[in-house]
């Protein structure tokens, strides 16, 4: 997952690059809180989760169920509003493990 | 203890902590206790003279506990079953916490319930900071979370944040609950976490995790 920074609502979660399955758009998805955030400016306003699913900001798609997933580095080329602020350095492009999904694996991993 | 001696001090217990809270005065606090020891003295001698049956202190109680839960205070444990039954299935279903917080589908997890349960083992290589809880136990868990969170709304000892939609409750909670995982907790010797945040919208839960200040 690339990441580019923390969050500041929840304090401690990654801020991944999500890209939209139904639209393409890649946004700031707070890996804790699902915070989201359409571009750089992170001090704007984030839009929350509502009551299921993430929804993307842009066009109302899920952005957790498939096709949408964490952006490659070919999606992030794209997208200028993240490159301009790289140039900037207004953000710093990271890469880290996402939260895990499987919490509770089968006994069967455990003895593995 | 009987039950029924555990029904009044329960009921006991229940006024002392409505009088802490400033929802009952100690002069109605006074009036309320000798109303229950008169009551508890003259019920056998009214239901042997009159011959019939006077309901118990623990209706009384039983009452009391409903009241609570509308008003998100009751002390009442989670329901195993409700939470088993969503961690161990796809089911979708919202679960209501006897504090009053919803746990709806939502997160990567699929669920809030299965979010807040990912924070019970240490992902050392999730980057920053990973609160993890000593109790891998989702009953108990659930009970913490519950517990801080009528902490926070009596406003002991918290920290609130307001964000958009989400409020944050940082909660000293007063003992350790569990330390600090992730990248930057296992470069700092996984510290003890005293505090739990929680990030509520309206009363759904987002997600709750120990921290430290």
């Amino acid at each position: 997952m690339f990441y580019v920074g923390f969050c500041r609502v929840c304090g401690t979660g990654p801020l991944g690059l999500r890209s939209c399955g139904a639209c393409s758009a890649v946004v700031i998805l707070c890996d804790e809180c699902d915070a989201m955030w359409t571009d750089a400016d992170l001090n704007a306003e984030p839009s929350s989760s509502g009551e299921g699913d993430s929804l993307c900001p842009l066009c109302d798609g899920s952005l957790i169920a498939t096709p949408s997933r964490w952006a490659t580095e070919k999606d992030l080329e794209s997208v200028d509003w993240l490159q301009h602020a790289l140039q900037q350095r207004s953000l710093q492009l990271r890469r880290g493990a996402p939260f895990a999904i499987d919490i509770r694996p089968s006994k069967d991993d455990d003895e593995a | 203890m009987s039950r029924s001696d555990q029904q009044v001090a329960r009921l006991l217990q229940e006024l002392v902590r409505l009088a802490r809270s400033g929802r009952l005065s100690l002069r109605w606090l006074w009036l309320l206790g000798v109303a229950v020891v008169a009551y508890l003295l003259l019920q056998p001698v009214l239901e042997r003279s009159l011959g019939i049956d006077l309901p118990g202190l623990a209706d009384v109680s039983v009452v009391t506990s409903e009241t609570d839960s509308r008003a998100s205070h009751s002390t009442e444990l989670p329901n195993e079953g409700d939470i088993e039954n969503i961690l161990s299935s796809q089911s979708r279903a919202t679960y209501q916490s006897p504090a009053g917080l919803r746990y709806t589908r939502g997160s990567q997890h699929g669920h809030r319930l299965k979010h807040l349960l990912a924070h019970a083992t240490d992902q050392p290589d999730r980057p920053g900071q990973h609160g993890v809880f000593d109790s891998d136990d989702a009953v108990e868990v659930v009970g913490l979370v519950d517990e801080a969170f009528r902490q926070a709304l009596a406003g002991i000892a918290t920290r609130v944040e307001l964000e958009a939609e989400q409020t944050v409750y940082t909660v000293n909670c007063g003992r350790r609950i569990g330390y600090l995982g992730g990248e930057s907790g296992k470069r700092r010797g996984h510290p003890a976490a005293s505090y739990l945040r929680l990030v509520i919208e309206e009363n759904r839960l987002i997600t709750a995790f120990p921290c430290v200040l």
